[in-house]
């Protein structure tokens, strides 16, 4: 069973800031994460959805040990997993750029309070957990299993990303991918920017002018693993900008998927590019491994449900697209986005992209638009920012990539610029998908 | 952002519905209907109902059904075409707008006629 513990940045970030501060009590301080979880084909993804610090009179006094709880600390905990309907896990800091191990007395003392924890909800994920600065260590069991689960891989979801797969922690291996005189011209991306890159999972919803110079432009770069989502077969109006296309392709009436595959495989034979020729929410539970996801699709609804889905299994969301209108002076103007859509940071709602006035608009027309004016020029600008992004997100090279990005491109200026209604954001995390709803549809009887 | 459910209407929505359950996403509420059962002539005649009383897509509430009913009324443009995903599953939805009604049970009234 592959588990994967995810947590979001600025939840980390409070987690440590807690355990750092200084206590009368003990040599370190404990907390503990509330937990949801999604079920995968072959696992679950855990998601830690809050931190709960431990109270000052909770702790109990023992200098034997770096740190002793006391029942009153376990019985809130217990009561949380109870009433809120969430696992739970306990935490402490270790810190450390590496995944942190435990202490012998961490490994002797915190699995009998996993049981506990299990006895009071067994049906969420509850565990113990050492934080270090990127990563963290853990011990969880998950509902359903006998066997705990040791270090399971770690996300931290957030500005930056870090993906911990696990796969790439043999130092040789780092080593030699290192030496790859394939990637030289990008070093500067950082010394274990080869092995993320070659880890990262990204699923690509749309392969049309958008999706097919994205996957191009990723495969260069390093990317390997994908998860491809379109049903169509390629057009002859494709050609104007379906990146790989050819007049052979049409002749075929080839899917755009098999056209995606054929440009990665001719970078990477050994990619896994996980195909299917049908619609995002047929194949759910395969994009739900991916670790990010990026739509390349020309309906605001279709954004919508997308992004919902992203922020319940806590994947970032990366949307791009453009549209061509007709002025009032007959003259045309090409309007575009590149929006990252972060869980536990503002939606597409709180940016302004996403409003009711423009799906009514849309549930209007039935679906019967037709067929959109698109650009090649424009759709690879979008979509050179929106691989400009996924790769800051997820090495930090420039270090500045803190913060939601909506950028807005004016296709008669050849501008792309930050979005004025960033200005406007609210400052509280977003309301639309708050944390406590991530994870598994909870239905709640009434 | 959401509204409150009014715990008055959900109870009088429960004389007329067991099994209610309710679930949250995007900023909306959902009113799941286990079973809900449809006019003479839909195929089939008991679905799963999934009630959104609040402003979506330009509709003051929709009814999501758990399939796409084949049936003689006049709602016959399914909105959109090939369903939706709502808190992990597929949903499907006529375009129909009744008369605002702003009582649960007044809505799924008006929304049932789409299917007679």
């Amino acid at each position: 069973m592959k588990t994967i513990i995810k947590i979001p940045r600025h939840l980390l970030e409070q987690a440590q800031k807690d355990l750092l501060r200084p206590s009368k009590f003990s040599y370190e301080r404990v907390g503990f994460f509330s937990t949801r979880r999604s079920k995968r084909k072959l696992g679950v993804l855990v998601h830690c959805i809050a931190y709960n610090p431990v109270n000052d009179d909770h702790y109990i006094i023992d200098p034997t040990v770096g740190v002793r709880i006391g029942p009153k600390a376990i019985t809130a905990a217990m009561a949380r997993a109870i009433n809120d309907s969430v696992g739970q896990i306990h935490v402490h800091y270790h810190g450390g750029a590496g995944l942190p191990h435990p202490s012998t007395t961490d490994s002797h003392e915190l699995p009998p309070l996993l049981k506990s924890l299990h006895n009071a909800n067994y049906a969420q994920v509850h565990g113990w957990m050492v934080l270090g600065d990127q990563d963290a260590w853990s011990e969880i069991l998950i509902p359903g299993e006998s066997d705990t689960l040791i270090a399971s891989p770690v996300s931290i979801i957030g500005f930056p990303t870090v993906v911990n797969h696990r796969a790439g922690s043999n130092t040789v291996l780092r080593k030699r991918q290192r030496s790859n005189a394939r990637y030289n011209r990008q070093s500067f991306l950082g010394f274990e920017s080869d092995r993320i890159i070659s880890e990262v999972i990204v699923g690509v919803v749309g392969l049309g002018g958008g999706g097919s110079h994205i996957i191009q432009q990723l495969a260069h770069i390093g990317f390997k693993n994908f998860i491809l989502c379109d049903p169509d077969r390629i057009s002859k109006s494709n050609l104007n900008r379906l990146v790989g296309g050819t007049l052979a392709d049409i002749r075929a009436k080839r899917l755009k998927v098999d056209i995606a595959e054929r440009t990665i495989r001719r970078l990477h034979k050994d990619a896994s590019v996980v195909k299917h020729a049908k619609k995002w929410e047929d194949v759910n539970q395969d994009l739900i491994e991916c670790d990010l996801i990026i739509g390349c699709v020309d309906k605001f609804w279709i954004r919508r449900d997308l992004e919902a889905f992203c922020r319940r299994h806590m994947i970032p969301y990366l949307d791009l697209g453009m549209d061509v209108h007709k002025l009032l002076n007959e003259q045309y103007e090409i309007h575009g986005q590149v929006i990252i859509s972060m869980p536990g940071e503002p939606c597409m709602k709180c940016m302004g992209f996403l409003t009711e006035k423009v799906l009514a608009e849309e549930a209007s027309e039935y679906g019967a638009a037709g067929e959109k004016p698109q650009v090649v020029w424009s759709n690879g600008l979008l979509c050179s920012a929106a691989v400009g992004i996924v790769v800051d997100l997820i090495t930090d090279w420039s270090k500045a990539f803190r913060n939601p990005v909506f950028l807005s491109f004016k296709g008669s200026e050849l501008l792309l610029t930050l979005d004025k209604r960033l200005s406007y954001l609210p400052k509280s995390y977003c309301c639309h998908f708050p944390l406590n709803q991530i994870g598994d549809p909870l239905f709640m009887p009434l | 952002m959401s509204m409150e459910l009014d715990q008055d209407q959900i109870n009088d929505l429960k004389h007329y519905y067991s099994g209610l359950q309710a679930v949250e996403e995007g900023g909306q509420k959902f009113i799941l209907i286990p079973q809900l059962v449809l006019p003479q002539g839909c195929s089939p005649q008991t679905v799963e109902g999934l009630l959104c009383p609040s402003l979506r897509d330009g509709y003051t509430s929709r009814l999501f059904l758990s399939a796409k009913v084949i049936h003689k009324g006049p709602g016959q443009n399914w909105n959109p075409a090939d369903g939706v995903m709502i808190a992990g599953r597929k949903w499907w939805a006529v375009s129909w707008k009744p008369n605002n009604n702003s009582h649960f049970i007044g809505m799924i009234k008006a929304h049932l006629e789409a299917f007679k």
